[in-house]
């Protein structure tokens, strides 16, 4: 291929030709058969540098991609099925505490213990036949509690003593 | 283009699918004027074709 033929070539696909320049071209390419064959192989060349490149920079692209990316790690899958768990416990047990079926009484029951009897703990040290109220109280004779306590003026622990033992015979 | 080695390859590269100036593609390769980029270029498109004309037959282009 000639230089002029190059030029030529190259500015009638660069459309960088003058409309004259052009128009002769385009007339002598359906008259000169031998110019018409050269530019077919011209475009062909130009078409094949062109995808030379492209698929050189596509790969060069992914190569920089898998700089980049890394390998898939199992921490996030981890990470997911604990917070998967803890939501999921999390979410039993307040669904449980709102949909409870069980009654106040039965809730009573699972947490009430008796108030431990500060004022006059029973020891076994002693002998000693007679048990004061509050030892009575630690005893669990609870109805003899009551009926010592519920008609007579009472001191405050007595008072306090006394309201425990109605809430332990569940009164 | 594998088979057509430096400079040419990015020579043709340079023009026909970066569409830099040949007197950019001077500046950038080396060469002393556009001109001999040009001469240059034309050296290397020609050994392309007889390139792809040697592993082608003339009908497949």
């Amino acid at each position: 291929m000639e230089n002029t033929d190059l030029e030529l070539f190259d500015g009638y696909i660069a459309d960088s030709l003058s409309l004259e320049d052009i128009s002769a071209f385009e007339q002598r390419l359906e008259t000169d058969a031998s110019l018409k064959k050269r530019f077919e192989e011209y475009k062909v060349i130009v078409g094949g540098i062109k995808i030379s490149r492209a698929n050189a920079l596509k790969q060069k692209l992914v190569r920089q991609e898998s700089k980049y990316v890394s390998t898939p790690s199992i921490k996030p899958v981890l990470y997911k099925i604990a917070a998967t768990l803890i939501f999921v416990v999390a979410a039993t047990f307040i669904v449980n505490q709102f949909t409870s079926e069980k009654s106040y009484e039965e809730l009573y029951q699972e947490y009430y213990s008796p108030y431990p009897n500060i004022i006059d703990p029973v020891s076994r040290s002693e002998k000693n036949n007679s048990s004061s109220l509050f030892q009575l109280y630690e005893e669990q004779k609870y109805t003899e509690v009551i009926n010592a306590l519920e008609d007579k003026e009472r001191t405050e622990e007595e008072r306090f003593y006394l309201s425990q033992t109605y809430m332990a015979v569940g009164q | 283009m594998e088979h057509l080695g430096e400079p040419c390859k990015s020579l043709l590269q340079l023009f026909y699918f970066d569409r830099f100036t040949m007197d950019a593609i001077a500046d950038r390769l080396g060469y002393k004027n556009e001109n001999v980029a040009k001469s240059q270029k034309l050296r290397c498109f020609n050994t392309l074709k007889k390139l792809a004309l040697e592993r082608f037959s003339q009908d497949d282009i």
